[in-house]
């Protein structure tokens, strides 16, 4: 061991006075070995740092000296002294070896449909974990109750750590049954309206036919008092049909600019690695259209190899803003398309009795005003 | 028959331990010696220099005498200052007097 990271040189020495060159090197405490003689002088071995002096003493008895061979860990190291990629591969191996039974490298799915493993690795991106990701034994575990507490599908969720692969084990639960609610609950009136009809299947009514109720009104309620001072407690279940007279007015810009999709896209890949993300390639940016939902996260693999890496691909969406001036035909439909569809998001009509829509051009806009009198189910429900 | 006994002077017990402990004279190390080892090796210390050197002869001058050693393929193989290892096939050793 002593001799491998000892570093020697193999001289040569010829002409001159060579045995006083001998004499003078032992003088001056050099430790020569493996002297040999040959024809025109010697050859011999020397400590490296040693050699300097034993050439200038060369020169003084008119030898040559030549180095014949170079040994010892110095000489060897020196070849390698511009190969950086060596010592960053051994600092690369050792950073590997020391922290990669805490890294990620890969996930395995134990007997869970393909559907469900895209949900659970969802749901385990969501708590930090994923391939290449830096965990200790407690993010573990509480990764999986976070797991467990997000998702209420599964009985029992397992997350077991060996040697950086991830297995995942669950199984579903049982459908859990409805708890049936008895609390008492009231009906209100969800518009300005007048009862055509109503129909009171639990609870006890508060309004009567032709009776006209405001906006948050009582209609059917499910607590009512009994003769002998006791109160009844129950749920209410009513439909009550009104007439309901509403005005709806909406603009529509005649000449206006707007972004369509090309339905061309452009993907901007990044590898994720111990929580880092590490651009791959020319990034693409457009944050408008930069959404988590254009997302996929696939595991980093090498030949077929599991990596401790993950790549997301973001899909950009691709835009471009054009020109558009509508006919009066065609904002008039625009506008009633509108309308309507703001009008049964809004009422739960079961009859209309009367629509009428007027058009009033103001300022390049279109403005439609929709008189619209119709039977609607106005009935609310409300937890006590 | 008449045993004499032999008389010796006894040593007092306080001098044997001092010659146990009595310090080595420095003359005895700055001595010239050469030890013969029986597979080859010839080790020569307290030499003042080496006179000559080849593949036959090495010349080692000792102080007050020279010292000649024949042989084939000798070989230094350890040398510092006053010490010097020879291997090799040594033939002979010569003592060289100059008178």
């Amino acid at each position: 061991m002593q001799d491998f990271f000892s570093n020697y040189v193999y001289f040569k020495v010829e002409g001159g006075n060579h045995t006083k060159l001998i004499n003078l090197a032992t003088n001056n405490t050099l430790e020569i070995s493996a002297l040999k003689a040959t024809p025109l002088g010697f050859t011999g071995k020397l400590k490296a740092n040693e050699y300097k002096t034993f050439a200038k003493l060369s020169k003084k008895c008119n030898c040559s000296v030549r180095i014949q061979r170079k040994k010892g860990i110095y000489f060897k190291l020196f070849s390698l002294r511009k190969r950086y990629g060596i010592l960053v591969g051994a600092i690369a191996f050792f950073l590997l070896t020391t922290i990669m039974t805490n890294i990620i490298w890969d996930i395995e799915y134990y007997k869970i449909s393909e559907k469900e493993q895209v949900y659970l690795a969802t749901e385990l991106r969501k708590v930090g974990i994923y391939e290449g990701a830096y965990k200790t034994k407690e993010d573990f575990i509480v990764a999986q109750k976070m797991v467990q507490v997000n998702t209420s599908e599964y009985a029992w969720l397992a997350i077991n750590f060996v040697h950086g692969k991830l297995i995942v084990e669950t199984e579903l639960a049982d459908k859990k049954q409805e708890i049936i609610d008895n609390s008492p609950t009231y009906i209100i009136a969800g518009e300005n309206a007048i009862i055509e009809k109503i129909t009171v299947y639990e609870g006890y009514a508060a309004k009567t036919i032709g009776q006209s109720v405001a906006e948050g009104e009582l209609l059917v309620t499910g607590v009512a008092e009994h003769g002998l001072g006791k109160i009844a407690k129950g749920r209410s279940r009513a439909e009550v049909i009104a007439k309901v007279d509403k005005t709806y007015v909406i603009s529509q810009p005649l000449s206006y600019t707007q972004e369509i999709l090309t339905g061309e896209y452009k993907e901007n890949k990044t590898l994720i690695f111990l929580d880092q993300e590490i651009p791959l390639g020319i990034m693409v940016d457009d944050e408008k259209n930069k959404t988590e939902e254009n997302c996929s996260y696939d595991p980093f693999t090498i030949l077929g190899l599991a990596m401790p890496a993950t790549i997301k691909t973001q899909k950009v969406l691709q835009t471009k803003e054009i020109q558009t001036t509508l006919t009066r035909a065609q904002a008039e439909t625009i506008c009633v398309n509108l309308l309507e569809k703001s009008v049964y998001q809004d009422l739960k009509i079961t009859d209309i009795i009367t629509q009428t829509v007027e058009y009033e051009e103001k300022d390049g806009n279109l403005i439609a005003t929709m008189y619209i009198s119709a039977y609607c189910d106005i009935a609310v429900l409300v937890e006590q | 028959m008449k045993k004499y006994k032999i008389k010796r002077e006894k040593d007092s017990t306080l001098a044997v331990v001092k010659s146990v402990f009595k310090k080595i004279p420095i003359e005895s190390y700055k001595t010239p010696c050469i030890t013969i080892y029986s597979n080859g090796h010839l080790q020569i210390d307290n030499c003042k220099e080496i006179l000559d050197y080849t593949e036959n002869i090495i010349k080692i001058n000792m102080g007050d005498f020279n010292v000649e050693i024949k042989g084939d393929l000798l070989k230094i193989t350890s040398l510092a200052k006053g010490y010097i290892t020879v291997t090799g096939e040594i033939f002979s050793l010569n003592y060289l007097y100059e008178r």
